[in-house]
C-alpha cells in the first residue's frame, strides 16, 4: 500500500526533544541567555557604575537569602554546655554539671538583619518540654515561650558591627546548653552578602561581568583574522606559508603561552586590551591549522574543480566557497573557544594581580579577595565569582557548539 | 649506496619484539629517509629554541624598567644571557642560580609530574575503554563529567577544590598545613593541586579523546579485521599505533602544564619554579631578568626535547612515514 504524508504519525514529545536536542537548539538557547545576561550586566555595569558601587555600612555581610546562606555560610555552631543556674545552688546540682545536657539545639539561626524589616527565626531543641531563654539579646529582641525570636531592627541600629545574641535552651531537670550568635543588620537587603568594603555581592559579579565581552572579542577576531589568512592560504597554496605556520605553531606549542600573556601584562603596565591582542596572536596558529586541515580536504573536491572551470578566481574560490561558505563551523567554533578562553584569561590575570587593578571590581580579584577568607568559613566570596565565571565560560561553549550543529545540519 | 649513517638502533623501538615493520629498518632508503627526517627536526628544533629565544629576550627588554641601558643594548644583554646560558649577573639573592632553580623545580616538578601521571593513569583506561565500548552509558557518562571539568579554568576549578575541602573535609589544602596535617591530609594536600593541574585545561580529557580517536581507528583497519579473524592477539598492534599520539598530545600539553602550574601553585600555595618567575617579573625594582632566562631555557628546552621525542617515536614506529611514496 502506498503511504501517503498523513499516515505518518507525528513525532511524540520524545522524539521532538531528542531531535532538537540534535539540532542544537538547546545548547544554543541555554548559550544565548548567558551571553544575554552578560550584555546586560555590561550596559549595568556602564550606565549604573555607581548605585552597583555603593557600600553598606554593614561589612562583610553573609548573605541574606537563607538558601545562600546555608550553603555559603557555615560558621562551627557547637551547642555548648550551659551551666548558668537558674534554681538556687542545690547540693545535687553538682552532678547535673557533670551529665552530658539531654537537650541540643538543632536548628541554625539566620545570621542577617535589615533595618525595617521584621527578623525571625525559630529555635527548636529535640527534647520534650524544653524552655527557651534569651540571655543576650539586641534592644527590641523578643523571645515566645515555643521558642519564636522576633526583632525588627531601627535605622539606628544598622551600624555595621554585629548584635550578639545567645540563646539558652533547658530541658526539664533545668539543664541545657546555649548557642551564641552573631546578627549582622544592614541597611538594605543583599541577596548574596557583602564583601569585604560593604558592596554588594551581586552587583559587584555584575560589575565584573564588563571584562568577559569586549575584551574577548580583541583576541578573538586577532586570532581568526589572523588564522583564517594564514590556514587560508597555506591550505590552498601550501608554499611559505606553509613553512612559516608550521615553525609558528611549533614554536607556539613549546614557549608557555601564559608566561608570554604575563610578559606582555607587565610591559604594558597591567592594562587588559594590550594583553587580549598578544593572546590573539598566541591563538592563532591552532585556527590556521583548523582552517588549513579544511581547505585541504575541499580543495580536491569536485565543486572547486567546477568553480575553476567556469573560470574563477583563486581568491574568490579560497576565499568565497572554501572558506565563508565551508568552514565556517571551524570560524564559530574557534570563535566562542577565544571568547571563553579570554575570560578565563581576565580572571587568571587579575587573580595574580596582573589584570584589573583593586579599585575596579573584576571576577579574578574578587576571587583573590574571598580566597584569604575561606579558612573563616566565609564561602561566598569565593564562589559567587567563580561560579560567574563557571557560568560565562560555559555559556560561550555552549552558543559555540550550538551554532556548529545548526550549521552543520545545513550542510554548510 | 646508503650515503647517510646508519640510524641509532635504540630509537627505533628496538625494544618491541621484531616485526615486519623494523625489518624493514634494515632498507638502506628506510635508513637514509629516516635519518633525514631526524636531521630535518632536530634543526626545526634548534630553530624553534632560537626563536623562543629571541622572543623572550625582545619582550624582557621592553619591560619597563628604571635603568638607563637602551632597548637594543637591553636586548644584546638578554642576548647574550640566553645563548652562552651565563647567568652570573643575579641582582637579587644571593644564593647560586642553579640551586634556587633546582630547589624550586623540584616542587614544579613534582606537581607536573604527579599531573602526568594522574593524566595518563585515568586518560589511557579512560579511552581505550571508549574506543571498545562506545556504548557503554558508564563510559558516556564519565566522558561527559571530564569534559565538563576540563571546560573550567584552572583557577576556577582549584578554587572550588579549596572550598569543598575546607566546607566538607575542614582542611585547606594548603602546603603551609604540609607539617601539621595527618597522612590524610598529606595526601589531600597533594592529590588536590596534583587533579587540578591533570583535569584543568583539559589534559586528561584530551589524552583520553586522542586515545579514543586513534584506538577507533586502527581496530577499524582491515588487517586488524583480518588478523582478529584468524585470531591473533592485536594488543601489540594497539600499543604500537597509540604510542606516537599520545607522546604528540603530551608534547603539546606540556607548554599548557608549565602555564597551569602558575596558577596552581599561586592557588595552593607552592613556591615552585614558576611562582618564582611571576614574582621576579613583578617585584617593582627587583626583576630578576637571568632567573626568567634560565626558567625558559629549562622550560622551552624541554617542550622541544619532548616535541623531538614525539616525533622520533612516530618516525620510528610508522613505516609509511619514512619509506619513499610509491609512484603511482
Amino acid at each position: 500500500m502506498k503511504q501517503t504524508f498523513t499516515d505518518i504519525p507525528a513525532a511524540s514529545w520524545r522524539q521532538r526533544l531528542r531531535d532538537w536536542r540534535a539540532q542544537g537548539f538547546f545548547s544554543l538557547g541555554t548559550g544565548c541567555l548567558i551571553v544575554l545576561l552578560l550584555l546586560l550586566g555590561n550596559i549595568a555595569s556602564c550606565t549604573a557604575n555607581g548605585p552597583l558601587n555603593r557600600t553598606d555600612t554593614a561589612y562583610l555581610q553573609p548573605p541574606h537569602w537563607l538558601l545562600f546562606q546555608r550553603l555559603l555560610y557555615q560558621p562551627p555552631l557547637p551547642n555548648t554546655p550551659y551551666y548558668q543556674r537558674i534554681l538556687p545552688f542545690q547540693e545535687e546540682d553538682v552532678e547535673r554539671e557533670t551529665t552530658p545536657a539531654t537537650c541540643a539545639i538543632s536548628s541554625r539561626p539566620r545570621f542577617t538583619a535589615v533595618a525595617g524589616q521584621a527578623y525571625r527565626y525559630r529555635v527548636t531543641a529535640d527534647c520534650e518540654g524544653a524552655v527557651y531563654r534569651l540571655l543576650t539579646a539586641p534592644a527590641g529582641m523578643e523571645m515566645s515561650e515555643a521558642g519564636f525570636i522576633r526583632w525588627t531592627p531601627m535605622q539606628a541600629q544598622a551600624s555595621g558591627r554585629g548584635h550578639e545574641v545567645v540563646v539558652a535552651v533547658l530541658d526539664q531537670a533545668g539543664r541545657g546548653t546555649q548557642q551564641a550568635y552573631t546578627i549582622i543588620t544592614s541597611e538594605r537587603v543583599h541577596p548574596l552578602g557583602t564583601d569585604a568594603a560593604g558592596r554588594d555581592m551581586l552587583a559587584a559579579v555584575i560589575l565584573g561581568s564588563r571584562w568577559t565581552i569586549w575584551p574577548g572579542l580583541v583576541a578573538a577576531s586577532i586570532s581568526l583574522l589572523l588564522g583564517v589568512g594564514f590556514g587560508g592560504l597555506a591550505g590552498y597554496y601550501e608554499r611559505r606559508a606553509n613553512a612559516f605556520l608550521s615553525y609558528s605553531a611549533t614554536l607556539s606549542d613549546s614557549l608557555p603561552a601564559l608566561l608570554l600573556i604575563f610578559l606582555a601584562a607587565v610591559i604594558f603596565h597591567y592594562n587588559l586590551y594590550p594583553v587580549m591582542v598578544v593572546l590573539g596572536v598566541v591563538l592563532f596558529p591552532a585556527v590556521a591549522r583548523g582552517v588549513k586541515a579544511r581547505v585541504l580536504s575541499l580543495k580536491a573536491r569536485q565543486f572547486i574543480e567546477a568553480s575553476r572551470e567556469l573560470g574563477l578566481r583563486d581568491t574568490q574560490i579560497l576565499w568565497h566557497d572554501i572558506v565563508w561558505h565551508n568552514a565556517r563551523t571551524v570560524l564559530v567554533t574557534r570563535l566562542f573557544y577565544a571568547l571563553a578562553l579570554a575570560v578565563a584569561v581576565e580572571v587568571t590575570l587579575s587573580y595574580l594581580r596582573l589584570g584589573i587593578q583593586p579599585p575596579t571590581v573584576s571576577w579574578g580579584n574578587l576571587i583573590l579577595e574571598g580566597r584569604a577568607r575561606i579558612e573563616n568559613h566565609q564561602y561566598w566570596l569565593a564562589f559567587c565569582p567563580a561560579f560567574a565565571t563557571i557560568i560565562a565560560i560555559a555559556g560561550y561553549y555552549l552558543l559555540g557548539s550550538g551554532l556548529a550543529r545548526r550549521f552543520r545540519v545545513h550542510g554548510t | 649506496m646508503n650515503a647517510f649513517p646508519p640510524f641509532p638502533s635504540f630509537l627505533t623501538l628496538s625494544f618491541l619484539p621484531p616485526s615486519a615493520t623494523s625489518q624493514r629498518l634494515t632498507h638502506p632508503t628506510c635508513n637514509a629517509r629516516m635519518t633525514k627526517g631526524f636531521v630535518y627536526r632536530l634543526g626545526l628544533a634548534l630553530l624553534v629554541f632560537i626563536g623562543a629565544g629571541v622572543l623572550v629576550s625582545v619582550a624582557l627588554a621592553l619591560v619597563p624598567e628604571a635603568s638607563s641601558a637602551s632597548f637594543l643594548e637591553r636586548t644584546a644583554d638578554n642576548l647574550r644571557i640566553f645563548f652562552t646560558f651565563d647567568y652570573a649577573g643575579r641582582r637579587t639573592e644571593n644564593f647560586p642560580l642553579m640551586a634556587v632553580l633546582l630547589n624550586r623545580s623540584l616542587i614544579s616538578f613534582t606537581l607536573i609530574g604527579g599531573a602526568l601521571v594522574v593524566a595518563l593513569g585515568l586518560g589511557i583506561p579512560t579511552g581505550l575503554c571508549a574506543a571498545l565500548r562506545p556504548n557503554n552509558r558508564l563510559v558516556q557518562g564519565w566522558l561527559a563529567f571530564l569534559h565538563t571539568f576540563s571546560a573550567m579554568p584552572i583557577l576556577v576549578l582549584g578554587i572550588l577544590l579549596i572550598l569543598a575541602a575546607t566546607r566538607l573535609l575542614g582542611l585547606p589544602p594548603y602546603r603551609s598545613f604540609l607539617e601539621t596535617a595527618g597522612p590524610g591530609g598529606v595526601l589531600l594536600i597533594y592529590l588536590l593541586p596534583i587533579c587540578t593541574l591533570a583535569v584543568g585545561d583539559s589534559l586528561l580529557a584530551d589524552i583520553a579523546r586522542t586515545l579514543r580517536l586513534e584506538a577507533t581507528r586502527i581496530l577499524d583497519q582491515p588487517y586488524i579485521r583480518a588478523a582478529r579473524a584468524r585470531h591473533v592477539n592485536v594488543r601489540y598492534h594497539l600499543v604500537r599505533g597509540l604510542i606516537p599520539p599520545t607522546l604528540a598530545t603530551l608534547a603539546g600539553k606540556l607548554s599548557y602544564l608549565i602555564g597551569g602550574s602558575v596558577v596552581v601553585e599561586y592557588v595552593f600555595g607552592w613556591q615552585g619554579l614558576a611562582y618564582q618567575v611571576l614574582d621576579s617579573l613583578t617585584t617593582d625594582g627587583l626583576k630578576d631578568y637571568p632567573f626568567i632566562l634560565a626558567a625558559t631555557t629549562l622550560f622551552v628546552g624541554l617542550s622541544v626535547l619532548l616535541h623531538l621525542t614525539s616525533e622520533l617515536v612516530s618516525l620510528a614506529s610508522d613505516p609509511r612515514l619514512r619509506t619513499p611514496p610509491v609512484p603511482a
